[in-house]
């Protein structure tokens, strides 16, 4: 399969040209190839973060290059990089970000408002999307009347509300327990094998990562290794 | 993002915190409904302003004594108005005469269309077993009925040959005659009147149409009853001289041909008097017409209507900066929602255009209410002052208008602050 991310030699430096000066990710490479399910590891302060935020067109690299499905990402405008994140982007937080104030059917529909969409194309949408990741019946509930599990589920429906290429998840299982926890990791698998969706995973815990294909760790900024999951 | 999508946004942010909203808003609806309720107030003015000004004809000028310690103008019920009081006597020799008048029509034959002259004998009441009719019995000439604009009901006016012969006849209003003679026909009828240390006995020549033009009731005078009313009984100026034991007169009316400004034709004949009053210590001339009262009360109205339009500009201003105030306490709220909205591809205007319309909103809504709020309080307004309410079109165009435009200019600043978050950082915030 063809490279729908491909980063080469990314390093990311803050407070360039101060004393302070640091250096969070040196030359950093990383493929990886449509329809993978990829997991990046590390402690906090290895630099995971700052790489999701490359990765899902939210931060630039200070140096190197970053494709994505063939565009080079360092070339594009703040507009461009919006549109990326829109279509071909879907975030999944620890958090899960949802907007308290609406329903979980209206937080689905967000992106595919920015995406232009008609209004009852994207309710049918929503509606389809809750009902795959088992929220069909919680569609009117606003967050704040979900458990935390139903929470992420949801924030998974929006993470494809339209259609992106990959899905970025940052500790998506960090504030559920274990049983939850492993839930939410079936839906992924489940966009990545039955749905062809290439699955990014970023967490500390190891025992989420064996569950991918490749686990890829960092440490101090620097990738120390790559290997196959033991549980694929 | 679509703009209907904006607002249905908007509208949602705003129901999440209604007590909040509602309290935002009030600097704008008080202000609102400030200029609404005084717009509202001055058209429906102008609206009965314009039409009583076609009812008196605006080409009369009202010619009378004017005493020297008084200031202005002093309406009188009825459509009548006068000058001074009784405070100071007026002589013989105070008196306008008829060569005055004479001199001044050979002056401006121009100008000019008719002259009425009239001269009051006093307020008074005719009585007939039980039924009475309060009246101010008034001699005038027969030019009297087209300066003021009359309608004739039966019969006839006051004729010269009825000045020149002395003849005691009267023409009396519509409701005087309901008093008196209900369904009968008044015509040559007697009625014996009744006025200050005087009594006489008229015979009723004609009936004119009582018509107070509404400003009585709207100066607040005729507050008795309809059958209390006083209406004016028209009789020979030759009539009312003798009554009075006088020559001259206290007052007459110039009827002026189209195309005159009558309020400076009004100047023109103070002037022309000032040879024959300048040297009285007592009394002058004052000249006024309709024009310049409706223009004095236009003015004296938009006095007040900047006075209340500058309170309202100071109103909308302070609740524009608290519109402002809420939307950036709402954005440091929102940080993490704007951080998700631009992770999901929203763009920095798309983040702008949904804030500044967030605050046009909150201020449409503000506007609406005060629309609504201002329009119930000018109809009660108008209503106490005796005008048909109207509606003030541009005052509800102009206040959607102004409600858009400080949206705009206070939910600037915070919308931009909110477009230029680092999605990273907002997605951080605690």
């Amino acid at each position: 399969m063809a490279d729908i991310i491909k980063l080469e030699n990314i390093c990311k430096r803050y407070f360039i040209d101060m004393p302070n000066e640091i250096e969070v990710l040196h030359n950093v490479s990383i493929s990886i190839a449509e329809g993978e399910l990829v997991s990046i590891v590390g402690e906090s302060g290895s630099g995971k973060s700052t790489l999701m935020n490359i990765i899902g067109a939210l931060d630039r690299p200070t140096e190197g290059t970053y494709g994505f499905g063939g565009v080079d990402v360092a070339g594009l405008s703040q507009n461009d990089l919006s549109q990326l994140r829109k279509m071909r982007i879907g975030f999944v937080f620890q958090t899960f970000n949802l907007v308290g104030r609406i329903s979980a059917r209206a937080n689905v529909e967000m992106p595919m408002t920015y995406a232009r969409m008609g209004r009852r194309e994207r309710s049918e949408r929503a509606d389809m999307l809750l009902e795959m990741v088992g929220m069909g019946e919680r569609s009117k509930h606003k967050p704040n009347e979900l458990s935390g599990g139903q929470k992420q589920r949801t924030a998974i429906a929006r993470a494809m509300a339209n259609d992106p290429d990959i899905i970025l998840a940052d500790e998506p299982t960090g504030a559920l327990d274990s049983e939850t926890g492993a839930l939410v990791m079936g839906i992924f698998k489940d966009l990545n094998k039955k749905h062809g969706k290439t699955v990014i995973i970023v967490t500390h815990s190891l025992a989420l990562a064996e569950q991918t294909d490749r686990i890829i760790t960092l440490k101090d900024g620097v990738v120390v290794g790559e290997r196959k999951g033991s549980e694929t | 993002m679509r703009i209907a999508d904006n607002f249905l946004e908007a509208l949602s942010s705003l129901k999440n915190n209604k007590m909040r909203s509602l309290l935002t808003m009030l600097g704008i609806i008080i202000g609102i409904t400030a200029v609404i309720a005084i717009m509202t107030i001055g058209t429906s003015m102008q609206g009965y302003l314009e039409e009583a000004m076609s009812g008196f004809g605006v080409n009369n000028v009202t010619v009378s004594l004017r005493a020297k310690s008084d200031e202005g103008p002093m309406f009188m019920g009825g459509g009548m108005f006068m000058f001074g009081g009784p405070r100071v006597e007026i002589k013989e020799k105070d008196m306008i005469t008829g060569e005055m008048i004479d001199a001044l029509v050979e002056q401006y034959p121009n100008e000019i269309k008719a002259v009425s002259i009239s001269d009051s004998i006093g307020q008074g009441q005719t009585v007939r077993g039980e039924d009475y009719a309060n009246l101010s019995l008034t001699g005038v000439s027969p030019g009297y009925v087209i300066t003021e604009n009359m309608t004739m009901l039966r019969g006839r006016f006051i004729g010269e040959d009825d000045i020149a012969a002395g003849r005691r006849l009267a023409t009396v209003s519509d409701r005087l005659v309901e008093n008196m003679f209900g369904d009968e026909n008044p015509l040559g009828r007697e009625l014996v009147i009744q006025t200050q240390g005087h009594i006489d006995i008229y015979t009723v020549v004609g009936v004119y149409e009582y018509d107070d033009g509404g400003w009585g009731a709207m100066m607040g005078f005729n507050t008795a009853s309809d059958y209390d009313i006083t209406t004016d009984v028209f009789v020979p100026l030759s009539v009312a001289q003798k009554v009075n034991n006088v020559r001259g007169y206290s007052s007459f009316t110039i009827l002026t041909n189209m195309g005159v400004n009558s309020t400076e034709f009004g100047y023109k004949v103070e002037d022309f008097f000032g040879q024959y009053y300048n040297r009285n210590e007592d009394w002058g001339i004052g000249a006024f017409s309709m024009e310049s009262i409706v223009e004095e009360m236009t003015s004296m109205l938009n006095t007040v209507a900047m006075a209340i339009a500058g309170i309202a500009a100071i109103s909308l201003l302070v609740g524009g900066i608290g519109v402002m105030n809420i939307m950036l306490v709402s954005i440091t709220e929102r940080t993490r929602e704007i951080g998700t909205r631009k992770a999901i591809g929203a763009t920095n205007g798309e983040i702008r255009l949904q804030f500044i319309v967030e605050a046009i909103v909150i201020c449409l809504v503000g506007g609406a209410i005060g629309i609504v709020l201002g329009s119930a309080l000018g109809a009660v307004g108008a209503g106490l002052l005796n005008f048909p309410a109207q509606a003030s079109v541009s005052s509800i165009i102009l206040s959607v208008g102004v409600s858009t435009a400080i949206g705009l200019f206070f939910g600037f600043y915070p919308a931009n602050k909110a477009a230029r978050l680092d999605p990273i950082d907002a997605l951080r915030y605690e």
